[in-house]
């Protein structure tokens, strides 16, 4: 992400199983815009070939 | 797809009642309204609008069948098959690899198979060459250095180091300023970035007037011994915010241990970036400890 280099398809995969924590509104709250950099990764990864997994306990 | 659940879930369709196809569900109920469609065809159509938006959304031309299996099978195709749909007879299940890149939610309750159905994943991925970053946060994986084909573990305070650098091409300023809002949010004192930021960026730099094989960065027990050490108001614009940077530092020192007591960690990068997978054991560390790494490796 941070050479900008931009893909169309998965070259990186993030596993995170037992992420219940850090998915909720709190995990994000503390950070600038209310953006952890889960959420960055979730928002912006696509577009540079990273797929994020996550495994969680309670939606 | 099995007959029995295509026909529960038209059953389910309830034509009075607005949905995501507004538009295509007031013209369906135009044409049972006039008698030109029967109830039962304007639910087949129905299902298809919600199914198939980019090509159905706004027409109602060719509606006389409801989706076919192949229609469904197209929807579901993967390269890396990791089971089957129960829902489509013989359609398999996995992630889209070559043509897009999509993130997964796995969830359920205990026992549901989230873990397993992860790990279904990452040797799908593992046989198509994909690199994988796995946080073991319950040592359920220990096993994958054996399963994979290109993988090192890493484990919390076992021969890996976990270090601040910045990573290669991020200026050390702005590495700086994401490291201190890290720090200071995953402790729940956000007014303590802007001096954490300063103290990391001068620390930097007294580490590395002389010239060294890369940068050295400090690791978080320096910064609390430099925050507690330095002259009052050095670092923050008020007392109490220097107090609070003290507080966060002391906090994740001693929550990361000796697993942090590093000025330059292993570049888990050059692995990834070789296509061999990493597990990064971090079940002896606890919750906020955990974060914190997820967070800055994730950055």
């Amino acid at each position: 992400m941070a050479r900008d280099q931009k893909v169309d398809r998965t070259e990186i995969c993030i596993l995170l199983d037992e992420s219940d924590l850090l998915v909720t509104d709190e995990a994000h709250a503390g950070f600038p815009g209310r953006q952890s950099p889960l959420m960055r990764v979730l928002r912006q990864g696509r577009e540079f070939g990273i797929m994020v997994a996550l495994g969680i306990n309670v939606l | 797809m099995s007959q029995s659940w295509r026909d529960q879930l038209i059953a389910q369709i309830d034509l009075c009642r607005p949905g995501p196809r507004d538009k295509g569900l007031l013209a369906l109920r135009a044409l049972a309204a006039n008698g030109r469609l029967s109830e039962a065809m304007c639910r087949f159509h129905y299902l298809r609008l919600l199914l198939h938006p980019p090509r159905c959304a706004d027409s109602l031309a060719g509606f006389t069948e409801p989706p076919s299996l192949e229609e469904w099978r197209s929807a579901v195709v993967t390269e890396a098959p990791i089971g089957v749909l129960t829902e489509v007879e013989g359609a398999e299940f996995g992630p889209h690899l070559s043509d897009r890149v999509e993130h997964w939610a796995v969830a359920g309750t205990t026992g549901f198979g989230k873990t397993v159905t992860l790990r279904g994943l990452a040797l799908a991925l593992d046989a198509l060459g994909r690199a994988l970053l796995v946080f073991e946060l319950k040592r359920d994986c220990a096993d994958f250095v054996q399963r994979l084909a290109r993988c090192v573990r890493v484990r919390a305070g076992q021969g890996a180091w976990f270090g601040l650098q910045a990573p290669a091409g991020v200026a050390d300023r702005d590495w700086a300023m994401v490291l201190a809002a890290i720090l200071a949010a995953r402790c729940g004192l956000k007014h303590a970035t802007t001096s954490l930021a300063r103290m990391l960026t001068w620390l930097v730099e007294q580490l590395n007037r002389a010239a060294v094989r890369g940068r050295l960065w400090p690791d978080v027990q320096l910064l609390c011994d430099v925050a507690v050490a330095a002259p009052s108001a050095k670092f923050a614009a008020k007392e109490d915010y220097e107090r609070s940077s003290i507080q966060v530092l002391d906090g994740v020192a001693h929550a990361l241990g000796p697993f942090a007591r590093t000025f330059r960690g292993i570049d888990l990068e050059q692995f990834l970036a070789q296509g061999t997978s990493v597990v990064v054991d971090l079940s002896t560390l606890e919750p906020p400890a955990q974060w914190v790494v997820i967070d800055v490796l994730l950055s």
